[in-house]
């Protein structure tokens, strides 16, 4: 499966994930955050992998054609909408940054809560460049993409993760299963559904407001004017 | 066979079904019931191009998959059947992964994946299976779990193949090397590599195996590296170079071969014309003493390897407390610091007569191998809890140990020979320890004789001369010493000595313990069991290895001896008389336990708790409130006051160790995000409140019975994920139908207010500052 090179952890992003508002840090713990950004990114081999299906609405659902997958929920729906095809991917960052953040949660707290930022920072650029490849694939096509959307995003049920992941057949290309929980280890793993268009006029309006967001109650960064950028 | 001793397996299965018009994401097994005519067919295309083996439609066909038991038997018995009606002349039962991860870093213990195999082993026997193929492992311990589910439930040989990224690990990290030895120790008939990269990409992968398995090699590469840039998956490697990629192996030693995605008939009739023009050559296999784990080998090919003695109870009050108290953060933590002072085995060892041994063994080995990555030593007098460890250890272990006795031998020897351990042979037998060099080679020698009857390999075992403490008997260290030699060269053996012992009973232990590491290492010692956090002995082992020429050129004793310097220590120490408040504030963990001994010398404990440590706290959490600090300065406050506490309950008598109460805490059942609920575990435990961690993914069974039989009046889950919250309620539920009588705070990142009292929490606690005032009023000031 493709595998990123070389891809660094956005320290501007991992310190909005912690909370970051412009406090006074003071050098080591500067220097601590740089560290661990710098031992995610030796740990972690970004992997992924995506297909393309051609897509059919349903009345409740989106129908990945040739497969027995019904995407779920109106918030899929309206993702989808107008799309003529979509790409389901999944990335992730493998098990060594899983072993690293398991041994730190013993260790230290500070440094796992740091660790686990960096690698969301990092995943998430991980899944900009799948995305990226995702556009290149689909323009072929003579297609246009969206963005990605997963599920767990508003009402799109994150028990259908599991279909996706073996749509994939993730287990065998990236390592990724689901625990009895319903929850992808590696953790750091992202899936994901883009639309594809002919036209980009028959997208759905920008991004989804944060009102359809299922954290939107106990969202923190929204307090503070923020949003997370999904 | 292909008739001159090659055996040829068939191509790939799905991707033949998928141009069959198997869905994607769907299981193909279930097509052996539902359209075998396909399945059939496939199976027959492959006999034609001449395989010998034809590997059943059984990959996936486990209960976690197929949802039941019946219908594992049902699509195993149609699985062999539809391949011995294709005209196979050998039918191989496929085991693929489960398809959930094991313990410790996913869900799925050790036992439930072995039932699991062995359903699917029953099955496949009963259909009459000639071999049992278990196939695209990526974890080490999966493919024990079914390595040993085929050969303790049929008579099949079983072979295993593991699938590796380019990178030469498989996802979990697990090298060709690690693999070989490993599973070829364990009994595998065959170990290989199949799937993931074409026959190009895995040469060098499969001649790493080739030098470290002890059993036949078996290759089954895709048709090279899927192409997936348009969208789908394609393969491109021609069934030419296929075959000729192979053929080189074959020349190298593999006797097995076949395909695996994307590869077509053609591919194997090919390879079947490839084999018929080579002729199978015996790889010469190495033989040196070497353990693993799942991510690391140790290799002792004429070098030397330290092994940690910190866990163990032996004389040592926390690790007694953990054990007693089923909590390992202590344990895990000096196994931690053990690999980061450079220890290359650990040593771990449970052994307290008050608890359940085999089961907290087990139990701890597991968690060591969640958080370290090196190989272990299970070190028990307790065969039962031997074995319990040893069969669940996740790569190739060391037993310590055996002894000259007849009914150790007779215990302990088949289990390290079932399982391909290593194995410590201690030398002394039913008359004691002898005296002399002579007395104690003829036991070491006895205990080698005895392994190599029942199929040990010389390699495997390890020899202990036994230290005693010089100060009781003189004469005894060197007789030691001369024991080590004589093993070391007439049997050849590599020694493990406990070094420590002998200086038991003197002032200035290291002094002594060092210079006798250095005379056993000269009388050949090559397995020292010491602590690896005394600088004193790590530097006698790093030059070491320089003088006996195992460290080439010097360069690691260059890299960590050259250019020390001891002004940044000397700056730090130099502050050690700061406030308090401000090393917290600051979280500078290097200053704070030298400044809280040095308050402990002018006030009294309860003083530096309640006048300096908790009002630092308190200041930390306000410049939270304000917004002054983000969190990771909180936690940096937070665990700088913890070591600060710890100094405190060092310099305490346990019996006065104050506790405003105790609190459990748990992540709930199906939840492995801790970081959340390690956080206010660090911040109640600054505020004195004693803690029952009971760790992730805890059942609400067993969240009620430590509630019940300790007394807690406070509660406090924690989950993540939307999908678990859930299993908060559950957990509250089963609380209130025990009767318990205590308060629950809920928190988590997706918990509000109002979605913890629906799931029936007292508090909702937002953040771990908030736990604390909730503690403050359950518990009152």
């Amino acid at each position: 499966m493709p595998v990123i090179k070389n891809i660094k952890v956005d320290e501007h992003e991992l310190l909005r994930y912690l909370g970051y508002r412009g406090q006074d840090m003071g050098c080591e713990l500067i220097k601590n955050i740089h560290d661990i950004s710098g031992r995610c990114q030796s740990l972690s081999s970004p992997r992924y992998c995506y297909n393309l299906f051609d897509v059919e609405q349903t009345e409740n659902s989106v129908h990945l054609s040739g497969t027995d997958i019904y995407l779920e929920g109106k918030d899929i729906k309206r993702h989808l909408d107008n799309a003529e095809a979509c790409a389901v991917m999944a990335v992730t960052l493998g098990m060594q940054v899983e072993y690293e953040l398991t041994k730190l949660e013993y260790q230290s707290v500070t440094n796992a809560l740091i660790f686990n930022a960096a690698c969301t920072a990092l995943v998430e650029t991980a899944a900009d460049i799948c995305e990226d490849e995702i556009g290149k694939a689909a323009a072929v096509r003579g297609l246009k993409k969206n963005y990605r959307y997963s599920p767990g995003y508003g009402d799109f049920p994150l028990e259908q993760q599991l279909q996706l992941l073996r749509l994939l057949d993730t287990e065998k290309r990236l390592g990724i299963t689901l625990n009895s929980g319903g929850l992808m280890i590696p953790r750091k793993s992202v899936t994901a559904v883009i639309g594809l268009f002919r036209r980009s006029e028959e997208m759905a309006d920008g991004k989804l407001m944060c009102q359809n967001c299922s954290m939107f109650d106990s969202c923190e960064l929204k307090e503070g004017g923020e949003n997370c950028g999904r | 066979m292909a008739g001159n001793g090659f055996t040829l397996f068939d191509g790939a299965l799905g991707t033949q079904l998928q141009a069959r018009g198997l869905k994607p994401g769907g299981l193909p097994e279930l097509l052996n019931l539902s359209s075998p005519d396909i399945v059939r067919e496939v199976h027959r295309e492959y006999v034609a191009a001449g395989a010998d083996v034809i590997t059943a439609n059984t990959f996936g066909a486990n209960s976690y998959k197929l949802g039941s038991a019946e219908k594992v038997e049902q699509i195993i018995t149609a699985g062999v059947r539809l391949a011995r009606e294709a005209g196979a002349s050998q039918v191989a039962l496929d085991i693929g992964p489960i398809g959930l991860l094991l313990e410790p870093m996913g869900t799925l213990s050790f036992d439930d994946a072995y039932s699991m195999f062995r359903e699917m082993v029953e099955a496949g026997a009963k259909a009459g299976a000639d071999l049992a193929i278990i196939e695209t492992m990526s974890d080490l311990l999966e493919a024990k779990a079914a390595l040993l589910a085929v050969k303790e439930n049929s008579a099949m040989p079983a072979y295993v193949t593991m699938t590796f990224a380019e990178d030469g690990r498989t996802f979990l990290g697990t090298s060709p090397k690690i693999a070989a030895i490993t599973l070829s120790s364990i009994g595998a008939d065959a170990v290989g590599i199949n799937c993931s990269l074409g026959p190009e990409e895995i040469e060098p992968f499969v001649y790493e195996m080739l030098e470290w398995s002890r059993v036949p090699v078996i290759v089954q590469p895709n048709a090279g590296l899927p192409d997936t840039s348009s969208g789908e998956t394609k393969y491109n490697v021609t069934p030419a170079e296929f075959s000729s990629s192979i053929g080189r192996m074959l020349d190298r030693g593999v006797t097995i071969a076949g395909g695996c995605c994307g590869t077509t008939p053609e591919h194997i009739a090919f390879l079947h014309d490839e084999m018929k023009m080579h002729s199978p050559v015996e790889a010469a296999a190495k033989h040196c003493t070497v353990f693993t784990s799942g991510q690391r080998e140790v290799i002792l090919d004429g070098g030397i390897a330290v092994i940690g003695e910190r866990i163990n109870p032996t004389g040592k009050k926390k690790v007694k407390e953990a054990l007693r108290t089923n909590n390992f953060d202590y344990i895990l933590n000096e196994a931690i610091s053990q690999g980061e002072a450079g220890a290359d085995v650990l040593d771990v060892n449970a052994g307290l007569p008050e608890i359940d041994e085999p089961a907290t063994l087990e139990r701890l080995v597991r968690d060591i191998q969640a958080i370290s990555p090196l190989p272990l030593q299970i070190d028990s007098s307790d065969p039962k809890a031997i074995e319990r460890a040893v069969r669940k250890y996740c790569g190739k272990p060391i037993i310590n140990s055996v002894n000259g006795k007849e009914e150790s031998i007779r215990e302990i020897l088949p289990i390290a020979k079932k399982y391909g351990a290593a194995v410590v042979g201690l030398t002394l037998d039913e008359r004691g320890i002898p005296d002399t060099a002579q007395g104690r080679f003829e036991i070491a020698a006895h205990i080698v004789e005895c392994a190599e009857s029942i199929g040990i390999p010389r390699e495997d075992i390890l020899i202990d001369c036994l230290v005693l403490t010089v100060s009781t008997n003189q004469k005894l260290a060197m007789e030691t010493l001369r024991s080590v030699s004589m093993v070391r060269e007439r049997l050849g053996v590599n020694t493990v000595l406990g070094v420590s012992n002998v200086s038991f009973g003197l002032p200035a232990r290291e002094v002594i313990n060092s210079t006798f590491l250095a005379a056993a290492f000269g009388a050949g010692l090559t397995l020292p069991i010491l602590n690896p956090m005394s600088n004193r002995y790590m530097d006698v082992v790093a030059s070491y290895k320089v003088l006996s020429g195992e460290d080439a050129g010097a360069q690691k004793f260059i890299d960590s001896y050259s250019g020390i310097s001891s002004e940044i220590i000397s700056a730090e120490l130099s502050a050690r008389t700061e406030d308090i408040t401000s090393i917290v504030l600051s979280g500078r963990k290097m200053l704070i336990q030298d400044a809280v001994r040095a308050a402990l010398s002018e006030e009294s404990p309860m003083d530096v708790i309640n006048k300096r440590l908790i009002p630092a706290i308190n200041r930390a959490g306000d410049r939270f409130e304000k917004g002054e600090f983000f969190l990771p300065q909180l936690m940096s406050s937070a665990e700088t006051v913890k070591l600060g506490f710890d100094v405190i309950r060092d310099a305490v008598p346990p019996d006065q160790v104050l506790s405003k109460g105790k609190i459990l805490l748990a992540t709930v059942k199906g939840d492995i995000h801790d970081i959340g609920k390690n956080i206010v575990k660090m911040l109640l435990s600054n505020y004195g409140y004693e803690i029952i961690d009971l760790g992730r993914d805890v059942p609400p069974e067993t969240i009620v019975k430590e509630t019940l039989s300790q007394g807690i009046k406070l509660v406090g889950l924690s989950a993540l994920m939307t999908t678990t919250v859930k299993s908060i309620g559950d957990t509250v539920k089963a609380l209130k139908d025990a009767g318990a009588d205590c308060k629950v705070m809920a928190g988590g990142a997706v918990l509000n207010e109002e979605y913890a009292k629906m799931m029936g929490a007292d508090y909702y606690a937002k953040d771990a500052a908030e736990s604390a005032r909730i503690a403050r009023e359950v518990f009152g000031e």
